[in-house]
């Protein structure tokens, strides 16, 4: 059975690229567009892996990882955040609760994508 | 006996008297000129006077012309004369000069009367009085002469100040005429003047070569003419009399000079009870002035008098005009003297530093900014005379420019400084505004950038699947990638930038690392152009195990950066040289190449923003300009110093240190 990954990103045409991508290397692919939606997706779909972004409206990355964190559903669950900063402070806050890795939007390729997923989901 | 005689006997004949010998010792008897010609002038008779006074034998006088005997240009005068006295006229007041035998001049008078027989003109009869030049006329026409020459010289003064609105230059004006008029060692000028910041003028001008000892005693003499004087600025003026010392025009002092005024004469300048000052002339030669003063140089103290009250007239409204100026400018303006106290500040001064300026000095001024050291920017200006600028201080939430400007008299020297403060606060705010835009702006291209090149990068796996890539299609994609980048590259630069700039999220987090496992990973990034242009790049690191304290992915972009610009700009198949070292205060980098160098005249600007010097250009390579500025922006917020040698078509080498 096809792995599920749940991919929360605000950026429409981000998302896209993303689900193409991942769909091509056989997964099966969620989307969610803000941080409610997200935390809504993780804890009832119960995705695999999940990609998080952190710059959402309504509620952000960081948040919806705190919050799902403590949800019986969403405590083991791998998440990879997909950040356009390249400071790595976010990041270390992040490593606090419970981020798996992280990947920079802005500086990585996106065929690196699949296998890093891949790797975590190991 | 005269044959003249005879002659005149045959002619006059039908005269009883002239045939007697009484007439002709009457003749010869008189104490006139007495000379007889006939019509054409021709002398027939000179009397004994006439021959004594011109020195010839009667003889020779016969048949000479009357124009014989007359100075050369009186020579037209006695013809027409002669012929006037022909035609019948007795022509009188003639006045002539008559030339001797030897040569000697006799100024004469006298008359010309023609003798008639018949209607027909027989003889003329000259009789001259010798002129001698009254001495007592001589002595009037001197006076006259003299009084008129210095009315003129009076007049000329007059008409010259008219045209002058510059004390000194109306000294100068005065002293050439006393030269004309009076004879003097020396003449003082002590004006006061409110118009004058230390409220005198005192000027010594020396037209002779005189020593201290002379103008010491000038000042004694004056000192002592105006120690009754009641007017309480001019009191403390003379009250320090003595420290004064006047400014010394004309001759220079003779250090070897004793001499000292023998005679000396005070002119005051006065304008009803008004003391304005007074101008002190004297000789080192006794006796000068015992005549005191007279109506001339009476009528020029008046005239300098009016001079100069006219020309504080003229300073005042002035003054006032140039005060207003000031007070209305938008800057704040302090101005001050020699001793530093705060002359002159106008409103905006008083509103920009919060300074009651009858109360502050300024040292008040300078304690208003610390950092800023303005009291050494202030010494540098009134040394230097010229202008010198600081470029942006902080006071009060505002921040100013600020000048300092020498204030120089009629000579160029320095005498006030004037501080100008210039609000740059809305330059900074629009500056930082443009600064937040540039970040903003391209924080928010980053993303619709990572969308292209993604997509891209999805566009060209389909087209692959589909089979058949033509070359046509493989290179546009290669091509939009290639572009994407550069953007994806001066956004990210620009980024940096404006965090640089605004000191917003640029701040240095110091880790440790190891050296050469960060260059393993620079190099791995596949630096632009290594392998096309075959350059290679080595590197050197001692000791092999350095580790650094430093912002690890900030410092890994300047090496990145620099090793790129070698590649970028090296000649095929050369070399990058990256070299490490360390001492106990700092880690030494430096990244050597063998390309095109930096031109010298654009070596100042290598580090500015933007900036790209024209061979790298010419290049025909992407590049932002903007990678060098960021290079030195991190090494210098780490604490250290980044410098560069290069050489045209040599090679360039940059060096950088961080301190441990």
């Amino acid at each position: 059975m096809a792995k599920k990954i749940l991919v929360v990103e605000d950026v429409s045409f981000l998302q896209n690229a993303i689900k193409m991508v991942l769909e091509d290397a056989g997964y099966e692919v969620l989307t969610a567009s803000d941080g409610l939606k997200g935390l809504n997706a993780a804890t009832t779909k119960k995705p695999d892996l999940i990609l998080l972004d952190i710059m959402m409206p309504k509620m952000d990355g960081m948040t919806m990882l705190k919050k799902l964190r403590q949800h019986p559903n969403g405590k083991r669950v791998p998440v990879i955040i997909l950040t356009n900063l390249s400071s790595e402070e976010k990041l270390i806050e992040a490593n606090k609760e419970g981020v798996t890795d992280y990947f920079i939007k802005s500086d990585w390729e996106i065929e690196e994508l699949p296998e890093l997923v891949e790797n975590k989901l190991g | 006996m005269d044959s003249g005689l005879k002659e005149t006997n045959n002619r006059f004949k039908h005269i009883p008297a002239m045939d007697s010998g009484e007439f002709q010792a009457f003749l010869n008897n008189s104490d006139d000129i007495i000379i007889a010609t006939d019509p054409d002038g021709t002398i027939k008779f000179a009397n004994l006077k006439a021959r004594r006074m011109l020195g010839y034998l009667a003889y020779e006088l016969e048949d000479k012309k009357i124009i014989n005997i007359v100075k050369d240009d009186h020579g037209s005068y006695a013809e027409e004369v002669v012929a006037k006295a022909r035609r019948g006229q007795i022509v009188k007041d003639i006045k002539l000069i008559l030339v001797g035998k030897q040569g000697q001049k006799i100024m004469v008078e006298g008359s010309l009367t023609p003798l008639f027989e018949h209607r027909e003109c027989t003889s003329l009869w000259a009789k001259f009085t010798t002129v001698t030049p009254d001495a007592s006329t001589d002595k009037e026409i001197k006076k006259l002469r003299q009084k008129r020459f210095e009315l003129e010289a009076l007049k000329s003064l007059s008409d010259r100040l008219t045209n002058i609105f510059d004390l000194r230059e109306a000294i100068k004006t005065i002293n050439n005429y006393l030269s004309e008029v009076l004879e003097y060692s020396s003449a003082a000028y002590l004006i006061f003047s409110p118009e004058h910041d230390d409220g005198y003028v005192f000027i010594n001008y020396l037209k002779d070569k005189v020593g201290k000892k002379y103008i010491e005693a000038v000042k004694k003499d004056i000192s002592s003419h105006l120690t009754n004087e009641r007017h309480k600025e001019i009191k403390q003026i003379m009250d320090k009399f003595t420290d004064i010392k006047p400014e010394i025009h004309g001759s220079r002092l003779d250090s070897g000079s004793r001499s000292v005024p023998r005679s000396q004469v005070i002119f005051p300048l006065k304008l009803g009870a008004a003391t304005l000052g007074l101008i002190h002339i004297s000789s080192s030669k006794p006796n000068r002035y015992l005549g005191g003063t007279n109506w001339l140089t009476d009528a020029m103290v008046v005239t300098f008098v009016l001079f100069v009250v006219r020309l504080q007239m003229v300073l005042r409204a002035q003054r006032s005009r140039t005060e207003t100026l000031v007070r209305s400018l938008s800057d704040g303006i302090i101005m001050f003297n020699d001793q530093l106290n705060i002359t002159l500040m106008n409103e905006q001064g008083q509103e920009f530093t919060g300074l009651d300026p009858n109360l502050a000095s300024l040292r008040d001024f300078f304690a208003l900014f610390p950092k800023a050291n303005l009291e050494s920017k202030t010494t540098k200006m009134l040394v230097s005379g010229k202008t010198v600028h600081v470029d942006n201080v902080h006071l009060r939430s505002r921040h100013y420019e600020i000048f300092f400007t020498p204030v120089k008299d009629n000579q160029g020297k320095v005498v006030n400084g004037a501080i100008v403060l210039h609000d740059i606060t809305r330059l900074k705010e629009i500056d930082q505004m443009k600064t937040d835009f540039v970040y903003i702006a391209s924080h928010q291209l980053r993303t619709p950038l990572t969308g292209i090149k993604w997509f891209i990068k999805l566009l060209e796996k389909e087209i692959i699947k589909n089979g058949q890539v033509t070359t046509r299609e493989k290179e546009c994609l290669e091509q939009i990638t290639l572009s994407n980048n550069i953007v994806i590259k001066l956004v990210n630069d620009l980024l940096n930038v404006s965090r640089i700039e605004t000191g917003h999220k640029f701040k240095i987090e110091k880790t440790s690392f190891d050296f050469s496992v960060l260059m393993k990973e620079i190099l791995k990034d596949n630096v632009v152009g290594m392998e096309e242009n075959n350059i290679t790049v080595k590197v050197k690191c001692q000791p092999a195990k350095l580790r650094l304290r430093a912002d690890r992915t900030k410092v890994r972009q300047v090496i990145h950066n620099l090793i790129t610009n070698g590649v970028k700009y090296s000649l095929s198949g050369g070399t990058v040289l990256v070299n490490a070292k360390a001492d106990k205060k700092q880690v030494i980098i430096s990244v050597k190449d063998s390309g095109i160098g930096i031109p010298k005249n654009q070596q100042q600007d290598i580090f500015s923003k933007f900036f790209r010097a024209d061979n790298a250009s010419a290049k025909g390579l992407p590049g932002s300009g903007l990678g060098l500025y960021m290079a030195k922006a991190v090494v210098e917020a780490h604490g250290g110093k980044m410098s560069f040698k290069s050489i045209l078509n040599k090679g360039t080498i940059f060096t950088f240190t961080l301190p441990r």
